[in-house]
């Protein structure tokens, strides 16, 4: 009983309070690097929404960052594909 | 949002049956009833099919990074300035945008913008929002940012007021006064109005006021936005400071500060 209150105390309430180790973020900046010019600009600007936005709102801000923004729809797909983003 | 719209419509197409069913029955037992109720049922049907509720039906997708890393990596990798460029076309679309963006979500786009101002509004209108929903935490961190960014002396009173109201009300007289009477100086700097400074009055003076509070209405206006910016910041320092005052048993440091600074002597205290 004492185990799971102390357990409980542990519990981190929102995950925006973590801290990943330098490392980790370093990992994810040399993937994301990797990316094609577009798929980088489009999941840089993704960023600047949070973690969490609408397709649409996405639709009618990024084409202005890309180098092709016609082809917004197949970057976007491209990022899916890779599992950078989800729906 | 897109959930609640849908359930509306979902129980408009179900009232739509239910009326249709109604007057299918009523057509066969009673003529006149019947063709009441196939007014109404057309009426139900116009409202359900014409164009503003259409738009209702438009399906949102929503997209999420894989992970927290994933996001932090990718904004690490923009300029200071790539990001400003970015936040700046977000808050203007969501200026523009007729859907609905939370407050302090579309505020913290303005803010990392440049928009400061605007940014700062939103954020005290979003606080507010969020005072009327008892979120008193989240309206407090966003009073607090609104009051760290901007340089509206005026406006930095009403955040302080807001505070300081919020605190008084929770009983935590030290910190709500303290809050309250910072935000006086402020307004006696901002409008060179030394009246707002606490002060001792002459009888004369007090009985003027006495007058001057008869004749105020019984209710405050319905419509706030008749209402300025320093009225309400006036308000707010200024009945946090009596409340302090009024009830020291829950902290006396509003009242030794009236005399340390103000010259006051003798305030009742009687918790004291």
């Amino acid at each position: 009983m004492l185990l799971f209150l102390f357990l409980g105390t542990l519990t981190i309430k929102d995950a925006t309070e973590l801290k990943f180790p330098a490392s980790f973020v370093e990992t994810e900046v040399q993937r994301v690097d990797a990316l094609g010019e577009d798929c980088k600009r489009l999941i840089k600007v993704c960023s600047c929404f949070g973690l969490e936005f609408r397709e649409k709102d996405l639709l009618a801000v990024a084409p202005r960052f890309l180098t092709r923004p016609s082809q917004i729809s197949e970057v976007l797909a491209e990022l899916r594909m890779c599992s950078k983003v989800c729906d | 949002m897109i959930s609640n719209l849908r359930f509306i419509v979902d129980v408009g197409v179900f009232l739509v049956s239910l009326v249709s069913l109604v007057s299918l029955v009523s057509l066969v037992s009673h003529l006149c009833f019947s063709s009441l109720l196939c007014y109404i049922f057309l009426i139900f049907t116009l409202l359900l099919f014409s164009s503003q509720v259409v738009p209702v039906l438009e399906k949102t997708t929503h997209l999420t990074f894989r992970h927290q890393i994933l996001l932090e990596a990718s904004y690490n990798l923009m300029l200071t300035s790539q990001r400003q460029e970015v936040h700046c076309a977000i808050a203007d679309l969501f200026d523009s945008s007729t859907v609905e963006t939370e407050l302090a979500v579309h505020a913290s786009h303005h803010m990392r913008a440049g928009h400061t101002d605007r940014a700062c509004s939103l954020l005290c209108a979003a606080a507010v929002a969020a005072i009327k929903n008892n979120e008193i935490k989240e309206a407090v961190n966003m009073l607090t940012e609104a009051l760290a960014n901007d340089e509206n002396k005026v406006n930095q009173a009403y955040y302080l007021g807001l505070m300081a109201w919020e605190s008084v009300r929770k009983l935590q007289n030290d910190v709500g006064g303290s809050m309250a009477m910072n935000g006086l100086l402020l307004l006696a700097e901002a409008t060179g109005d030394s009246s707002l400074i606490p002060r001792i009055v002459t009888q004369t003076e007090l009985d003027e006021s006495h007058l001057e509070w008869n004749e105020l209405q019984d209710m405050p206006p319905e419509d706030e936005t008749d209402v300025s910016i320093l009225e309400k910041a006036t308000s707010l320092c200024m009945i946090s400071v009596a409340k302090c005052i009024y009830s020291p048993s829950y902290g006396h440091k509003v009242p030794e500060r009236l005399e340390r600074e103000f010259g006051f002597k003798d305030i009742a205290m009687p918790g004291r």
